[in-house]
């Protein structure tokens, strides 16, 4: 075979860079002003018109949740290969993995394995910066009404999903940028469908944003994500968060003080709980990013 | 209505809100396509719909397009990227595989399958798969290759086998690495015998043959199950189940709900698995040395009378331990356990040369008591006692898993004998939770089986069984080097490798690569495969193979459940290219081969096609033919193709059949009336050690386990005065009674000891500072050799270093990263007459080292998976070389990311450095036994 290509992390880097270096002078939309690096205040409170996360989340009839049983996970990697498997998703970019940690001195070694993905945000850092100019969306609820949002390239949909569009996406990577979990990365084999120069951004061949869409197709559809379906631990769970009834608000209340989010102090509001979580393990030589910041992807899981 | 321009311009988002609209609740959907510019405020008007249901299940069958949100096609079949051939359902999308889940009608996956199974789409699409017959045109190994027709192909495969029939039959050698129920079927009980060989190889001896031929000796029938659904106790030797094992997600499920509710599983092993990290404790332990521990728990239950009444119940009744004096079998045990070297004193005044190897001193003289066994094997004497006590207070119901990394040793019969000696003491054979003998599918074929042609069966297996005490599965990892030490005349004229890939999957790779490259060794080799492997690469004819997605199969893979679990393999997708299944090519050649209505081929050609019998089978086999007929179908085939897999919800889960009794219409004949017999007939016979078995009276007179036909005539054991006739612990491969036999004339007869006794592994005695034991270890995502051209696996494990603890490391000035030389320093002995028989061979190899806490020092690790030169560029970097430019192209296109694999190491393999050992019982591959010395590269 031919020369096998270096790791994209380079591509990825470069494109990312691109995006974020020249995409100095940006557009400022009337009355819905782009946030910036230094101002601390969110574009929902500054353009309340047209907000970026959806605002009643917690009134919305569906929340999608996401618990993650560390406590159940094997650490088998099925969830991973499901996911590529299922959304074709290209060598080289990951929207799920198992990180495997390890801790101790032999023989009081311990490991973990610690499954990321996208954490589905209720205060998501990652709608921040998008460039693009929202549109107005809507979404049918079970019981019938049409929930209407605010959608950007990346946005939030009233049931809490944190989506990208990459039809109107421009490749500028600041949300990739913005994720503290690392969670969204420059998917090198898709253009990205929107025009950076409508947008004043000069970004040259610029590829779209991609990340774990919670397998919205196949939820929408009122089955499992092909992650959930195929844990063989059982250890990964969708629900509705907004239902006091729902499963994964019961398995979340029944794990008590074994619950957290990743990064709480992150203020993102995860939607993605953990039961058995010790950060201090996935922070330890094991931390989803490189020091430059994007993902290392070539963590074999054992 | 939305525009198809405008589907195609917004994408996904939009396309799924139509599928709302269309298949579930209206909903509205785009009122406007106009797009803002930049400058403008935002329309205040709905540009995208989505609608959801709110609610989310699992186990639904279906799958759905990203892309477009359209229900995909689901195609009921049976995954094969291993053996444990899970029940799967394929989406398909515009005719091509997307994605694999578990079919939830199957029991024996929970509705779960692994990362192996989810990457199978790549065994279809690896853009390295072998899509036309190819025939070789340069040396050997040097991948020069033309494509042929299969018509060529097969004239040749013609005109070479009927040449073969009419020398000797038996010439037909085929080797094959994952063979089994349907396939299995029509090679080696339909072509094989009608072609007139019996010359066929297996792989079990890389496996964990010592494990089944344990189990034969021991308690008949091989192939055990943990029943974990219903156990309260678990102790692992030597397996990662949670993420590898043979069974993977049938084991995997159970275990992982059983350990959810609080059962308690202790994992010995010298790394820290991730089953051992999710375990209840990890014990770390010296490699070889499972059987000192579990001679050390025996110790503990019978001298502390630790065992419930139905333990020493069952060893009272159903084992053939010899009274020697005592007064009760468990009393003979327990003092075996308590004083071995009587028991070896007197077993050599028995037997003086046994000497050769049996030294008396070699026995501990205080009994096998924890505190020696923890001088072995590094296991604490407190926690050796500790978990006997909790294993037998669990007991019955509790449950000892052993695999390859306990019983791929040189004593690793006899470790495995021991296991199964404690599950017995403890009350655990074959009851609900314990270690039980496992049900499979009973298929129905009603076509006429053939009869063995009489011209042939001449062949021989080449394999080296006759240095083992008894190599029940056969020596697979020996037979190149068997065929190349034999007279050029009794070599195969043709080797038919199928599934299977010699010269990497054995020991002592580069002489097994030495040997296929050499023609006056291997005159013709034939490969049927799905990729470019290190088997294909070495062929004269390479047949392109279906992948398990493209062809049929009946299934029969073991129930966990302990119920009958019928399920079939159907094409997901048409076949790619000119593949076609090895099988179907069989059933085509056999009647190629036939010279007339006469010729057992004709039975085979009648099959017509596996897809006819697997529908043969479902229609013949009344409990799924029935099933249909009561679901509306037309018959069973109808059915199970639409389901893929049946099973009674009423069947009661099956326990102790040995219980079985046997009802004869008359009693069996005893000595008292051999007198009375003047015919040749066979009758059936009870002998006094109550085996009841079907003989002729000279049969009868000579004896059950000296006429050669003992498994084949046994018909039920008598075990007290009553004289009730049970099922007993029947024979299957070797020639044994009806009992549990813990004490095996089979090994006694060839100067071993017949009760189980401690064995150390003579060359991990007395190792130097630099000498380290090899072993090796299994990682999830891939199998051991045939899943690396799956992209998506090998994505996520392509590479790893081989492992080593941090004081070895810095004993040796190795860091972490660093190179390191590994260098054999031992022969292994390989045979029963436990003397080394080959030469002093330096095998090297250079591996990278991880230094991590999570192995035990004194070893250095290596994953089992990796180190491929071949089978496609996922696997090792190197692509087929294909030589007609526009098919290899346009396949290629049908991988998006065929050009863009961003990994360049491959890992490293082991197997360079093992050499093909065998245990002295069985003759399986001492995997685990292999001694490095170990230096800075």
């Amino acid at each position: 075979m031919g020369t096998p290509k270096p790791e994209h992390t380079t591509n990825r880097r470069e494109v990312l860079l691109k995006g974020a270096l020249v995409g100095a002078g940006v557009a400022v939309l009337p009355g819905c002003p782009v946030d910036d690096d230094d101002d601390d205040t969110t574009p929902d409170e500054e353009c309340p018109d047209y907000p970026r996360a959806f605002p009643d989340q917690d009134t919305s009839e569906v929340r999608w949740g996401f618990l993650i049983d560390i406590d159940k996970c094997r650490g088998c990697d099925a969830c991973s290969i499901a996911c590529k498997t299922e959304n074709d998703v290209r060598l080289g970019v990951f929207r799920n993995g198992v990180v495997d940690a390890e801790s101790g001195t032999f023989p009081n070694t311990t490991r973990m394995a610690i499954p990321w993905m996208c954490n589905h945000c209720e205060n998501p850092t990652c709608l921040d910066r998008c460039p693009t100019t929202p549109v107005k969306a809507a979404l049918e609820m079970p019981d019938g009404t049409s929930v209407e949002y605010w959608a950007r390239a990346t946005y939030q949909r009233p049931d809490g999903l944190v989506l990208v569009d990459q039809d109107e996406c421009v490749g500028c990577g600041w949300c990739v940028e913005d994720c503290p979990y690392g969670a969204r990365f420059m998917d090198w084999s898709k253009p990205a469908g929107g025009n950076p120069a409508d947008y004043d951004l000069d970004i040259t061949d610029p590829k779209a944003v991609d990340k774990c869409t919670m397998c919205v197709h196949r939820v929408q559809a009122g089955v499992v994500p092909a992650c959930v379906e195929t844990c063989p631990a059982d250890a990964r769970m969708i629900g509705n968060l907004n239902d006091p009834g729902s499963a994964i608000n019961a398995a979340i209340a029944a794990a008590g003080d074994r619950v957290s989010v990743m990064k709480e102090s992150a203020g993102t509001l995860p939607a993605l709980y953990y039961i058995g979580l010790d950060e201090d393990m996935f922070d330890d030589g094991t931390d989803i990013r490189d020091e430059d910041g994007t993902r290392q992807y070539d963590v074999p899981g054992v | 209505m939305t525009s198809k321009n405008e589907l195609t311009r917004r994408g996904f988002l939009r396309a799924l809100g139509v599928r709302s609209a269309a298949v579930m609740t209206a909903a509205p959907v785009v009122l406007t396509a106009t797009k803002a510019s930049a400058q403008d405020c935002p329309p205040d008007t709905v540009t995208f719909t989505n609608a959801i249901v709110g609610t989310v299940e699992d186990g639904t069958g279906t799958d759905y397009s990203p892309d477009t949100g359209a229900e995909r096609t689901a195609v009921p079949s049976a995954c094969w990227q291993c053996v444990a051939r899970d029940g799967i359902i394929g989406f398909v999308e515009d005719g091509r595989l997307k994605s694999i889940q578990a079919n939830p009608l199957l029991p024996r996956t929970n509705g779960r399958i692994c990362a192996r199974g989810q990457g199978g789409v790549g065994q279809v699409y690896d853009p390295d798969r072998l899509l036309f017959p190819m025939r070789r045109t340069g040396p050997r190994g040097t991948d020069q290759y033309e494509r042929i027709t299969w018509d060529e192909a097969l004239d040749e495969l013609e005109t070479n086998l009927a040449a073969i029939r009419a020398d000797d039959p038996g010439k037909f050698y085929f080797h094959y690495g994952r063979m089994k129920a349907s396939s299995s079927k029509v090679a080696k009980t339909y072509f094989g015998p009608a072609f007139g060989t019996k010359s066929f190889g297996n792989h079990t001896s890389i496996c964990e043959s010592a494990k089944w031929t344990s189990q034969e000796l021991v308690w008949g029938k091989h192939y055990d199950v943990n029943d974990f659904t219903r156990t309260s106790f678990v102790m692992n030797f030597g397996s990662n189940p949670l993420v590898a094992h043979t069974s993977h997600i049938a084991i995997s499920t159970r275990l992982s709900k059983a350990m959810d509710d609080g059962v308690p599983v202790y994992t010995f092993d010298p790394r820290l698995s991730k089953t051992a990290a999710n375990s209840t404790e990890w014990i770390p332990i010296k490699p070889g040395t499972d059987l000192a521990v579990l001679l050390a728990m025996a110790y503990h239950v019978a001298a502390n009378d630790l065992a419930p009444s139905s333990g020493v119940d069952f060893i009272n009744e159903w084992t053939n331990i010899p009274l020697d004096g005592f007064d009760t079998k468990w009393d003979r045990l327990v003092d075996l356990l308590t004083n071995p070297q009587d028991y070896l004193t007197d077993f050599l005044a028995g037997d003086p040369d046994a000497a050769a190897y049996w030294t008396v001193d070699d026995q501990p003289a205080g009994g096998y008591t924890p505190a020696w066994a923890e001088g072995i094997s590094g296991v604490s004497a407190a926690k050796i006692e500790e978990l006997a006590e909790a294993y037998a207070a669990a007991s019955p119901g509790a449950t000892i898993l052993t695999y390859r990394g306990a019983v791929m040793h040189f004593n690793g019969v006899q470790t495995e004998r021991v296991a199964q000696m404690l599950e017995g003491m403890c009350g655990n054979i074959d009851i609900p939770g314990g270690r039980v003998f496992a049900v499979g599918a009973s298929w129905n074929y009603s076509g006429t089986y053939p009869k063995p042609s009489s011209s042939g069966a001449t062949g021989g297996k080449h394999d080296s069984g006759s240095d083992y005490i008894k190599a029940s599965h056969g020596t697979s990892h020996r037979v190149l080097d068997t065929i190349a030490s034999e007279d050029a005349a009794d070599r195969p004229s043709m080797y038919l490798v199928y599934c299977y890939t010699p010269a990497y999957a054995n020991g002592d790779m580069q002489r097994n690569i030495d040997i296929l490259k050499d023609e006056s060794i291997i005159p013709y080799m034939v490969v049927s495969d799905t990729s470019y492997s290190e088997a294909a690469m070495y062929a004269d004819l390479i047949l392109p193979d279906t992948t398990y997605l493209e062809r049929w199969d009946w299934e029969d893979m073991v129930s966990y459940d302990q119920i009958h679990e019928y399920y079939i393999r159907q094409p997901v997708v048409t076949p790619l290219g000119e593949t076609r299944n090895l099988h179907d090519v069989l059933i085509e050649l056999a009647g190629r081969l036939s010279t007339g209505a006469d010729d057992e081929l004709e039975k085979v050609a009648a099959i017509g096609s596996m897809e006819n019998f697997v529908a043969a089978a479902c229609r013949d086999t009344t409990v799924v033919n029935d099933a249909g007929v009561a679901a509306g179908y037309d018959d069973g085939f109808e059915f199970m193709k639409d389901v893929g897999a049946w099973f009674d919800p009423d069947e009661d889960p099956i326990y102790q059949r040995y219980l079985d009794e046997v009802t004869l219409a008359e009693p069996p004949l005893t000595m008292d009336d051999a007198d009375d017999i003047t015919d040749e007939d066979d009758h059936i016979w009870v002998d006094d050690e109550g085996i009841v078995w079907e003989a002729t009276k000279d049969e009868f007179l000579e004896g059950y386990r000296n006429v050669g036909k003992t498994y084949k005539s046994y018909v039920g054991q008598v075990i007290d005065d009553s004289g009730t006739i049970y099922k007993g612990f029947s024979p299957d491969k070797v020639d044994k009674s009806g009992w549990f036999e813990l004490d095996s004339p089979i090994m006694s007869a060839k100067h071993f000891p017949g009760l189980p006794v401690w064995m150390y592994i003579p060359e991990h005695v007395d190792l130097d500072d630099d000498e380290l034991i090899l072993t090796t270890f299994k990682m999830p995502a891939q199998t051991h050799s045939r899943t690396q051209n799956c992209k998506y696996n090998s994505e996520i494990l392509h590479h790893e270093p081989a492992w080593i603890n941090p004081t070895t490391a810095a004993d040796l000035g190795l860091a972490n990263g660093d190179e390191a030389t590994l260098t054999r320093s031992r022969e292994l002995i390989n045979n029963k007459d436990l003397v080394t028989t080959r030469g002093t061979e330096t095998s090297t190899m250079v591996v990278d080292v991880k230094v991590t806490n999570m192995i035990q020092p004194g070893v250095i690790a290596i994953s089992h998976h990796l180190g491929h030169w071949a089978y496609g560029r996922y696997a090792s970097g190197n692509s087929t070389p294909m030589l007609d430019d526009s098919d290899q192209t346009a396949h290629e296109a049908g991988d998006p990311d065929a050009n863009d694999m961003w990994w360049n190491k491959h890992g490293h393999r082991g197997n360079w450095i093992m050499p093909n050992a065998g245990e002295p019982i069985g003759g399986g591959m001492r995997c685990f036994d292999t001694v490095v010395r170990v230096s800075p590269a």
